[in-house]
C-alpha cells in the first residue's frame, strides 16, 4: 500500500514538473519548477556558507570533531526551523487534505492511512533539510570526506531528522487541537508559527549583535562553538555529529551507532504521533469538518441609507470585516509591526546613531515592510472571490485603487501610531518628526503600490498559511523588492535630514513609481483567470 | 430589458495550450428564452460560459451581451450579465447579507433597494434563516444559493448558469426554476448548462448540444427529435454525442 502511494506521488510530481509534450501544464507547474530552482540556489548558498565556516574553523586550528559539531548545530537549527515553519503544513496534511475522505472510505487500515499522509507531508515539510542540512553535510564531506559508509547512512539520518520534529510536533499539535475550537485549528497553528518566529527573531536580533565585537565570543570561533555546542551530545544534532565524525575517521561501527540513535529517536517520534492519532485523529477530523456555525453581524446593521454607494466605501467596509474576522492575519500583522519597527535597533550596538536618525531608520523599515506584509496580502485575502473583479462592471484600475486605498488606511494608521510611539520614546521634536515623515511617506506610498502589484500578480487564492499568501515565485520577487527598497530608503534616511528639493524629488519619484506599479497591478488583475475544473 | 439579444456569440475559439476547448462556436439567446446547454464532460460548456461571463479571454470570436461587445465595452456588458459559476466565488468571512450588500454596491444598487432585493431572493431560495451566518459555515447547496442570489440581484438581461442545480435540494431547485422562468417572462435571456437532461427537457425552450468544443445540434426538443417523435431528450443527446464520437 505504502509503495503504491509512493508510486502515485512520484507520478504526480513528474506530471507537475515535466508534463508530457502537447499536454496542458497543471496548475502551479511553473511555481513548482521555480521552487525547485530556488531550492537549488539556496542549497548552493548554504553549501558555500558552511564551507567558509569550516575553513574559518580549520584556520583557527579546529579539528574534525569541532567541524562535525558545527554541522550538528546546523542540524538542530534546521529542526527548530522545521517546527516553526513547516509543522503547520504537516498537521494540515493530516487533518484537512483534500484526499482524506477518499482514504477514509478506502479499505485500508488507519495506520496505513497515517503512513500515506506522513509520506504526503514529507516533501511539503522537508525543504529546510534539503536546502540547509544536506548542503551542510556535503560541505563537511568536501572538507573531510565521508566515505561510502557516510553517504550510505545519510538518507537514514535525514529521514530521522525529519521524523523527530514532525512526529513530536504533530503529536503535540494534535493534543493541543483537542482543547481549542476546531474551526480555528489551522489558524492557531499559523499563529503559533508566527509567534515562534517572532520570539526567535527577538533573540537573534538582540542577543547576536551583543555577542559580536573584538571582546565578544565571536572573536574566537572555537571558543564560541564550544560554548554554543554545550549539551549538544543529548540532541539529534549531536548524534549526527558523532556519526559524521566517525564516518570521516573511517570508523563504521561508531557511525552506525550515531545513526541508530537518530533512527531510534525518529521511530519513537513517529510511534508517538501514530499513538496520538489512533487515540483521536478521527474524532478530531470529524469535529473540524462539523464545526458549529459562527454568527456574523446582525442583518439590520448591514445596510444603511438609500441611493448608490461608493464602491471604495463598500470595499473598505468589506475589508474591515474580512481582516477583523481573520485573527491569524491580524496577529501576524501586529507581530510584523513590532518586528519591523524594532529592526534598526539591532544596529544599536554597532552604530552610536543620533535619535532622529534611529527614528527615521525604524519608521522607514516599517513603511517598506508594510508594503510586503499588508499590501501584498490585499488581493490574495479575497481568495477566489477576487474573480468578482472580472465579473462586476468595475474597471480593474478602480478595483486596484480601492484596494490600495484600503491598505493605505491600515498601513498609514500603523505608521502614524508607530511614529507617535517612536517620537515619544526617543523624545523627538516637531521638526524631527516632520523630517522623519518626509522620508517615510514616499517610502510607504511606493512600498504599498509594489505590494499590491505582487499580490495581484502572484497571489495564491488557495493559501492556508497567512505568512505564505503568495506563490513561491512571488515570494522570491517580493523579498528581492523588499530588500532593494529597504536598502535604498535606509541609505537615504541615514544620509541625514533631506533638503526640500531632495524630499520633493524623492516624493515625485515615489508617486510616479507607485502609479506605474498600480497600473501593472490593474493589468495583472484584468488577466486573472479561473482554471477550468 | 432592452430589445437586443441577451447573448450573441460568433466564432468563439478558446485554446488551452495545444488543446482546443471551444472551436468556432456560434450561439444566440433571445429575450425571454431559456436555453439549455448540454454536452458530455469536457465538451467545452464551462469554458464557453466563462468566456461569455468575461472570466476567460477568448482566443478569437465576438461576444455581445445585450448588444454590448464584451471585448470593447466590457463594463457595459458586465452590468447586464449575471453569472452563476460551477464553484461559487464567495467571501467566506462575510455573511450572506454582507456579501449581497457588497455585490449590490459593485452594481451601483442603492443600499435600501439592494437589501429589499436580497431579502426577496434569500427568502425565495430558502436561505433567509442562515443569512446572518458566515459563508464559510455553509453547505455546498447553501453556497450555491448565495451565488445565485448574487447573480440575480441586479436584475440582469442575461443569466448564465453553470450546473446550478448541483447541491440544491428539491425545494430550492424548484425555487430556482421558478425564478428563472420569471426572469425570462420579463424579457431576460437564460443560458443554463446542465447534465440533468430531464431538467433541460422541462425547463428549457431550446437546447444546444456541444461536443468536442463544437455545436452538434440546436433547436427545440421537437426539432431535435425530428422523425423520432417518441424519443426523449436523453435518446437524442446520446445519439448526437455517439455520432460525433
Amino acid at each position: 500500500m505504502i509503495a503504491r502511494a509512493l508510486r502515485s506521488r512520484a507520478r504526480m510530481l513528474r506530471h507537475t514538473l515535466l508534463p508530457a509534450r502537447g499536454r496542458r501544464a497543471p496548475r502551479g507547474a511553473a511555481s513548482a519548477r521555480l521552487a525547485v530552482a530556488l531550492g537549488l540556489v539556496l542549497g548552493g548558498v548554504a553549501f558555500a556558507v558552511v564551507r567558509l565556516l569550516l575553513k574559518l574553523l580549520a584556520d583557527a586550528g579546529g579539528s574534525v570533531h569541532e567541524a562535525a559539531l558545527l554541522i550538528g548545530l546546523f542540524a538542530n537549527f534546521t529542526l527548530v526551523g522545521l517546527l516553526v515553519f513547516d509543522l503547520h503544513e504537516g498537521v494540515t496534511v493530516l487533518l484537512a487534505d483534500s484526499d482524506l475522505d477518499l482514504l477514509r472510505r478506502a479499505p485500508i487500515r488507519p495506520v496505513a492511512q497515517l503512513g500515506i499522509k506522513l509520506l504526503d507531508a514529507l516533501p511539503r515539510t522537508s525543504l529546510l533539510l534539503a536546502v540547509i542540512l544536506v548542503p551542510a553535510v556535503a560541505a563537511f564531506q568536501s572538507a573531510f570526506g565521508l566515505g561510502a559508509i557516510g553517504w550510505a547512512l545519510l538518507p537514514v539520518q535525514a529521514l530521522a531528522l525529519w521524523a523527530i520534529p514532525t512526529g513530536l510536533g504533530a503529536a503535540a499539535a494534535l493534543a493541543l487541537l483537542r482543547v481549542v475550537p476546531a474551526r480555528h485549528a489551522r489558524e492557531l497553528l499559523g499563529l503559533v508559527s508566527t509567534l515562534t518566529l517572532f520570539a526567535l527573531w527577538l533573540v537573534n536580533s538582540f542577543l547576536l549583535p551583543r555577542l559580536g565585537g573584538d571582546l565578544g565570543p565571536f572573536a574566537d570561533p572555537r571558543r564560541t562553538l564550544d560554548s554554543v555546542a554545550h549539551g549538544i551530545g543529548w540532541t539529534p544534532g549531536g548524534w549526527l555529529a558523532i556519526a559524521l565524525e566517525a564516518a570521516a575517521a573511517g570508523v563504521p561501527a561508531a557511525a552506525l551507532a550515531g545513526t541508530l540513535r537518530l533512527a531510534l529517536a525518529g521511530g519513537l517520534a513517529i510511534a508517538l504521533v501514530a499513538w496520538t492519532a489512533h487515540a483521536g485523529l478521527e474524532s478530531l477530523r470529524a469535529r473540524i469538518a462539523a464545526s458549529p456555525p459562527r454568527r456574523g453581524r446582525a442583518a439590520a446593521r448591514v445596510a444603511a441609507g438609500a441611493g448608490p454607494r461608493g464602491v471604495v466605501r463598500a470595499m473598505l467596509a468589506r475589508d474591515a470585516r474580512l481582516v477583523g474576522r481573520h485573527w491569524t492575519v491580524l496577529g501576524d500583522l501586529a507581530t510584523t509591526v513590532v518586528l519591523w519597527t524594532l529592526l534598526p535597533l539591532v544596529l544599536g550596538p554597532v552604530f552610536d546613531a543620533p535619535r532622529p536618525l534611529v527614528a527615521r531608520a525604524m519608521l522607514v523599515s516599517l513603511a517598506v515592510a508594510l508594503g510586503s506584509e499588508v499590501a501584498a496580502r490585499a488581493v490574495p485575502l479575497e481568495r477566489d472571490a477576487i474573480l468578482w473583479a472580472r465579473l462586476a462592471p468595475l474597471a480593474a484600475g478602480r478595483w486596484i485603487v480601492a484596494r490600495a486605498l484600503g491598505v493605505a488606511v491600515v498601513a498609514g494608521g500603523l505608521v502614524l501610531a508607530a511614529t507617535a510611539a517612536v517620537a515619544w520614546s526617543l523624545q523627538l521634536g516637531v521638526r524631527d518628526v516632520a523630517g522623519v515623515l518626509a522620508v517615510v511617506a514616499p517610502a510607504l506610498t511606493l512600498a504599498l503600490a509594489i505590494g499590491v502589484w505582487t499580490g495581484a500578480a502572484f497571489g495564491d487564492p488557495a493559501w492556508s498559511n497567512p505568512r505564505a499568501m503568495l506563490r513561491p515565485a512571488g515570494r522570491l520577487i517580493a523579498t528581492v523588492l523588499l530588500v532593494v527598497q529597504a536598502g535604498a530608503w535606509l541609505v537615504l534616511a541615514l544620509v541625514g535630514p533631506p533638503g526640500v528639493w531632495a524630499t520633493a524629488v524623492a516624493a515625485a519619484l515615489a508617486i510616479a513609481g507607485a502609479a506605474a506599479m498600480l497600473a501593472r497591478a490593474a493589468h495583472a488583475l484584468a488577466r486573472i483567470e479561473v482554471a477550468t475544473a | 430589458m432592452s430589445d437586443a439579444a441577451p447573448l450573441e456569440v460568433r466564432g468563439l475559439l478558446r485554446r488551452y495550450g495545444a488543446f482546443t476547448a471551444v472551436d468556432g462556436l456560434d450561439l444566440d439567446v433571445r429575450p425571454g428564452e431559456i436555453v439549455g446547454f448540454l454536452g458530455p464532460n469536457g465538451a467545452g460548456k464551462t469554458t464557453t460560459l466563462r468566456c461569455c461571463s468575461g472570466l476567460l479571454a477568448p482566443d478569437a470570436g465576438e461576444i455581445r451581451i445585450a448588444g454590448r461587445p464584451l471585448a470593447t465595452a466590457p463594463l457595459e456588458a458586465r452590468a447586464r450579465l449575471g453569472f452563476v459559476p460551477d464553484r461559487p466565488f464567495l467571501y467566506d468571512r462575510l455573511t450572506a447579507w454582507e456579501f449581497l450588500d457588497f455585490t449590490g454596491a459593485l452594481y451601483r444598487i442603492g443600499a435600501a433597494d439592494a437589501r429589499q432585493r436580497a431579502a426577496v431572493l434569500l427568502e425565495r431560495l430558502e436561505l433567509g434563516g442562515a443569512a446572518d451566518e458566515l459563508a464559510e459555515t455553509y453547505s455546498l447547496g447553501m453556497r450555491q444559493k448565495l451565488s445565485i442570489a448574487a447573480a440575480l440581484l441586479h436584475d440582469p438581461s442575461l443569466v448564465l448558469l453553470d450546473e446550478p442545480l448541483g447541491g440544491l435540494d428539491p425545494h430550492s431547485a424548484r425555487a430556482l426554476k421558478d425564478l428563472l422562468r420569471e426572469r425570462a417572462a420579463r424579457g431576460a435571456g437564460v443560458l443554463v448548462s446542465t447534465h440533468l437532461l430531464d431538467v433541460a427537457e422541462r425547463l428549457c425552450d431550446r437546447v444546444v448540444v456541444l461536443h468536442h468544443g463544437r455545436k452538434r445540434a440546436e433547436g427545440t426538443l421537437a426539432e431535435l427529435r425530428g422523425a423520432s417523435a417518441d424519443a426523449t431528450l436523453e435518446d437524442v443527446f446520446l445519439t448526437l454525442t455517439r455520432q460525433a464520437t
